[in-house]
């Protein structure tokens, strides 16, 4: 199933590969900046939900 | 399954009200249990892992109708004279009914949309607004037609598919 169109996919795709160095982390934090939310981020990252919402949590508790 | 009539097309029975009673109690309220309870699990378990900040707590930043039927229903249940009989359950998510639950994938459509698609989010929206009434009538303990009776059988055979959906995301099913 597309779980989303493929315009945002390339954008996502462009912003992974400036931040191929990056860490998962870093690279959670700017996909959600740009408004993916959890389970799109997860599925661009092969990773699992609960792990980005994880990073996510603690990053917003970080800035608090 | 053989037919059963409206008792109330006929002359007073106690036999017929009973054969009412056990044919929709046996036949279909069970379902209407499922559904209702595995959209609940379905709509915990998506918001949980999208709402980042509040995960199993998503209900606090909940905005609209669903919210104001839960203080509504609430206010019922901690009524004084309620205090005697049994709480729905402890996420306000059980104090809501099948509607209430339809404004809440409304309301947060673009978190759905990631998990099941929008196209099959917006059947799932308009089964729910079809399931309603035959629903309710099932709930206020009357007697539904046969098309409402095969409304409830066609949803009930599709419901478990909501819960494969999110298996196949990795999210974590948590009943609420």
């Amino acid at each position: 199933m597309e779980s989303f169109e493929r315009t945002e996919r390339l954008l996502a795709l462009i912003l992974l590969q400036n931040m191929k160095e990056s860490r998962t982390e870093e690279k959670v934090k700017s996909l959600n900046l740009v408004g993916f939310t959890n389970v799109e981020i997860a599925e661009l990252l092969k990773i699992n939900p609960q792990v980005v919402a994880n990073y996510l949590f603690k990053a917003k508790k970080t800035i608090k | 399954m053989t037919e059963t009539k409206d008792f109330r097309n006929y002359a007073f029975s106690s036999h017929r009200i009973e054969k009412c009673g056990k044919f929709l109690g046996n036949f279909y309220y069970w379902k209407l249990f499922i559904i209702e309870n595995t959209l609940r699990i379905f709509i915990h378990s998506v918001l949980t892992v999208q709402y980042t900040e509040k995960g199993e707590n998503w209900w606090d930043d909940l905005a609209g109708e669903a919210k104001n039927s839960y203080e509504r229903n609430k206010k019922n249940y901690l009524k004084p004279e309620a205090r005697f009989f049994s709480l729905p359950g402890k996420h306000p998510i059980y104090f809501i009914d099948i509607k209430d639950l339809n404004e809440i994938l409304r309301a947060n459509f673009t978190l759905f949309v990631p998990v099941i698609g929008e196209s099959i989010l917006n059947k799932l929206i308009l089964d729910i607004e079809t399931l309603r009434i035959p629903r309710n009538i099932i709930a206020h303990v009357n007697f539904p037609k046969k098309k409402d009776l095969d409304r409830i059988n066609t949803f009930f055979e599709d419901v478990s598919v909501y819960i494969d959906f999110i298996k196949e995301k990795n999210i974590k099913v948590i009943i609420p």
